[in-house]
């Protein structure tokens, strides 16, 4: 019925585009003409012999009059009108109805506009989610607001006190400029970003362990000033083998007046790994808890004589060009004075050698620097020493939800910056058989292949009740290096079909018939 | 004797004007750049009010708060958070673990001193 009433209205717009009065339409339809104003008006409804009728007389098929099209377009105009945008000012059906009648065509125009409306929404609430989870603006506005509190407070200490000492006014007056210069310098980057050279600039949008691994991987894994500074504190130490905690002990507290507490656990403390280890800086105490495995204290030990005995060099080596986002430098620093940490505890030559020796044996590689199977792996993708080089492995860290958490490329092979590896890789089996060590052997679409070794393991317990971390650890290297691995012996290397054939993203990957693909790939 | 102030910054130079700020107000200040000292230095010499800061290193101002609250010694002990313009969700979060007001950043120094004067008035 109600569609019957929006035929009105495009009757009169046929007839007048037919050219015809009210008059002449109605005799030729053989009505009366205010009968035919009526229909006209939706006052009365057609009837079967007048509407085929009216056909035939304005050239049109009858069903264009049987007010479908008119009743599809008034339905999506009144789910368009119920969008919460009209809440404040609500159009009726009636008025709705009177629309699609007297002007069908701007009720099309009014769909198309909302159309429009809602893609323009929905593309932005996905701008916005991807700028709320961007860390280069999260980052940003935080340093924004840094700087802007330190502006502000110090401007309005000025103004507020005039009989400020003049070393003291001199030096808030310096604060001010130099706050300033950064934050020039800071809008211009953010301007930058929002002209979307940052948005292109993939660099930004990398989280700041990401902007940590390319950097590390820019500078080849391996520091020669490091390593330099490692021998140094070895040297210092004096003592024959670092795997004694004592000797770690008595060098901290002698030369750098630190004592360390092994501190037990309390309940409450779980959920915190990082204070697993912390360095209680006003009483000088390094204190470590119980629940940190010994392999972890000694690693402490050494971070913390690595930091005591080589601060300002790990200061300087922790800003360099191109790294500015705050948490990178952070962790930049973190990283390195792991780097130091490691390179006390496995001196380069030593090391090296064992790991010649051993030919990789990763477990008793651990027993004889006192360290973790994660130590030795991380160990071993830094020794790059121009002229010394050991096997260029390359090392990553996955989760149980298969993200990659720590990546270091140095064997040649390109792990991915996002999301996770391809699910071939055996550092994910891994987790099916945990603290064994699995070998694999893999080639990649290129034809380049790598031998793999990965072992899946705990974070240290936090007590009974606690979630705990389960992560798997994976190194490999190029199969042409494959001798001197002890793990490659018997593995079939001459046989093709030992090799796994895995890619880097189902995207980029050239197995198409691969049974594990979990998305198309862009290749075909 | 002097009312204690505890500031919890990280931001040297934030550190640097909150200290000029509450010390020119006749405050004694207390400082401590991570969350972890924070509470060391409350068991030491507790203050009286405490401007706190959310993003801290190692334990960050919603810990620092949440464990000021769980003493009942530090009952009578204020808490005013250093949050952002536009963090609804900090601030709500802040006030439910017990903090007494927050002030956004960048702040007004005059607007500062007048809260931490109001929160420590005998009167109050």
């Amino acid at each position: 019925m109600k569609h019957r009433l929006l035929i009105g209205s495009k009757i009169r717009r046929l007839r007048k585009r037919a050219a015809l009065t009210q008059v002449g339409l109605a005799a030729r339809l053989g009505i009366s003409p205010s009968y035919l104003n009526l229909i006209e008006h939706n006052q009365r409804a057609l009837t079967r012999p007048i509407l085929l009728n009216l056909g035939e007389v304005l050239q049109i098929d009858p069903h264009a009059l049987s007010g479908g099209e008119e009743g599809r377009l008034l339905s999506d105009l009144t789910e368009v009108f119920g969008d919460p945008v009209f809440k404040g000012d609500p159009v009726g059906q009636e008025d709705l109805t009177r629309l699609v009648g007297a002007a069908p065509d701007v009720a099309g125009s009014v769909m198309a506009l909302y159309r429009a409306y809602r893609d323009a929404r929905e593309e932005a609430a996905n701008l916005s989610e991807h700028l709320a989870d961007n860390p280069f603006l999260e980052t940003t506005s935080h340093r924004l607001l840094t700087l802007l509190t330190s502006v502000r407070s110090f401007s309005e200490i000025l103004r507020d006190n005039a009989d400020l000492a003049a070393d003291r006014r001199q030096q808030y007056i310096g604060t001010v400029v130099s706050e300033s210069e950064k934050l020039t310098d800071l809008v211009n980057e953010l301007f930058g970003f929002i002209s979307g050279e940052g948005l292109s600039k993939q660099r930004k949008l990398d989280t700041p362990s990401s902007l940590v691994a390319d950097y590390l991987e820019a500078s080849g894994n391996y520091s020669a000033e490091l390593e330099d500074a490692a021998q140094d504190i070895r040297r210092a130490l004096g003592i024959p083998d670092p795997r004694l905690d004592s000797a770690l002990i008595a060098h901290l507290s002698e030369n750098h007046g630190i004592s360390v507490e092994i501190s037990p656990w309390k309940a409450g403390e779980a959920g915190s790994h990082a204070r697993l280890a912390h360095f209680d800086e006003e009483a000088r105490c390094l204190r470590l808890s119980e629940i940190l495995p010994p392999s972890s204290r000694s690693l402490e030990m050494a971070r913390q004589l690595a930091l005591a005995a080589a601060g300002p060099l790990l200061d300087r080596m922790a800003a360099p060009a191109g790294l500015e986002v705050p948490a990178a430098i952070a962790l930049l620093r973190q990283a390195q004075s792991e780097y130091l940490a490691a390179a006390i505890l496995m001196p380069y030559r030593e090391f090296l050698e064992a790991a010649r020796d051993l030919r990789h044996d990763l477990d008793v590689l651990q027993r004889r620097f006192g360290v973790g199977f994660e130590q030795v792996c991380q160990r071993l993708t830094t020794l790059q020493q121009p002229g010394a080089e050991g096997v260029p492995f390359h090392f990553l860290r996955v989760d149980l939800a298969g993200n990659i958490i720590q990546r270091r490329a140095a064997s040649g092979l390109r792990i991915p910056r996002f999301g996770g590896a391809c699910p071939r890789w055996n550092v994910h089996r891994a987790f099916m058989n945990p603290g064994r060590i699995d070998t694999q052997l893999a080639r990649l679409p290129d034809g380049t292949a790598y031998i793999f070794l990965a072992r899946a393991q705990r974070g240290p317990s936090l007590g009974h009740g606690t979630l705990e971390r389960h992560y798997s650890v994976s190194i490999g290297c190029d199969v042409s290096y494959a001798d001197a691995l002890v793990y490659a012996d018997g593995l079939g290397l001459q046989d093709d079909s030992s090799f796994t054939p895995v890619g880097l993203h189902c995207r980029q990957c050239a197995w198409h018939d691969c049974g594990d693909r979990a998305y198309p790939s862009f290749l075909r | 004797m002097s009312r204690k102030v505890l500031v919890v910054e990280d931001e040297a130079n934030i550190v640097d004007s909150l200290s000029f700020l509450m010390k020119q107000a006749g405050f004694e200040v207390l400082v401590a750049r991570d969350g972890d000292t924070a509470i060391r230095m409350m068991q030491r010499r507790p203050a009286d009010l405490v401007l706190l800061d959310l993003m801290l290193p190692r334990r960050d101002g919603y810990e620092v708060c949440r464990e000021i609250r769980s003493n009942p010694e530090w009952a009578s002990v204020r808490i005013i958070m250093l949050t952002a313009r536009g963090r609804d969700l900090d601030r709500r979060k802040g006030m439910q673990l017990g903090a007494d007001a927050y002030i956004t950043k960048p702040f007004s120094t005059r607007d500062i001193v007048a809260r931490v004067q109001d929160m420590l008035s005998p009167e109050r």
